[in-house]
């Protein structure tokens, strides 16, 4: 691809266009990962992410080499999200904590009395599963469990780029694991992984 | 009497953002003795494994990274020199 453009550019582009390369688009599978969570459809999170390179490029000679290029992407693709994309998303209806706050103290005394592990239980579950549970989480919740736990973000990455303290972030981890959890929990009861007794 | 540990340290633990090496075994100990710290502390660290397990490969298609590179502008843009601001 770059041997094309070299033909027909000049050289301080061709430059830029090696940097670019070079920089920014090994990150485009995190990117998109982060994308098809936040939008819950492929073609979406597809225009998401060309959205955001392209803003990316135009502003490129803004971004300082040997600084973050990953969280200067996601920083512009969490604005792209934000002004042209969240009203579009396809997003099943979410869970409310308080909601599930109870059936999540249930199975815990359950799980606790049984002494029961849930890993082997949880393994069973389809990608598909998983994905649509990660998607019922509100935003909040939603954006940094996705950052932490699938693309590996500190604490203090996730809260620069949501915009609120540590501990914050901190909490809404705590909360949004405990919330995927149940809903896990819930799918692997249906389809007969758990029994069913935390209504016990 | 030792200072109590607040259950949401238990997330802090399992992503290793506890700095304080004693803050860090205080936690451990209460894992190993006390049910309800064990529980948590499965539930934290089992949701952040599947998670990291199952989604941490990367996903975009061949076909998006050629749309975007041939989507790339052939001109530069004059811009501001202000670095890493949008």
């Amino acid at each position: 691809m770059l041997q094309k453009i070299e033909e027909n550019t000049s050289p301080d582009l061709t430059q830029l266009y090696k940097d670019f390369e070079e920089e920014a688009l090994p990150h485009m599978d995190a990117l998109y990962n982060f994308a098809l969570k936040m939008t819950g459809d492929s073609d979406t999170a597809d225009d998401l992410i060309q959205d955001t390179y392209m803003k990316a490029f135009k502003f490129f000679d803004k971004f300082e080499k040997g600084t973050n290029c990953k969280a200067w992407l996601f920083r512009i693709l969490k604005n792209s999200y934000i002004n042209d994309y969240r009203k579009l998303s396809k997003q099943p209806d979410k869970v409310d904590y308080d909601d599930i706050e109870n059936f999540y103290e249930n199975i815990k005394a359950t799980e606790i009395k049984t002494s029961h592990l849930v890993d082997d239980d949880f393994s069973r579950l389809m990608d598909d599963d998983i994905s649509e549970a990660i998607t019922t989480l509100p935003e909040d919740f939603r954006t940094v469990i996705i950052l932490s736990d699938i693309e590996g973000f500190t604490y203090e990455e996730i809260a620069e780029f949501v915009d609120c303290p540590i501990g914050t972030v901190r909490s809404r981890l705590h909360r949004a694991r405990k919330m995927l959890y149940t809903k896990l929990y819930k799918y692997a009861e249906d389809k007969g992984y758990v029994k069913s007794n935390s209504n016990d | 009497m030792e200072p109590q540990v607040d259950i949401k340290n238990i997330t802090s633990y399992v992503d290793g953002e506890i700095t304080s090496l004693e803050e860090s075994l205080r936690i451990k100990n209460l894992i190993e003795t006390s049910a309800e710290f064990k529980f948590e502390y499965e539930v934290q660290s089992g949701v952040k494994s599947l998670l990291q397990e199952r989604f941490s490969s990367g996903c975009a298609s061949f076909e998006l990274r050629e749309n975007i590179l041939k989507s790339l502008p052939r001109k530069l843009m004059p811009l501001s020199n202000q670095k890493n601001r949008l």
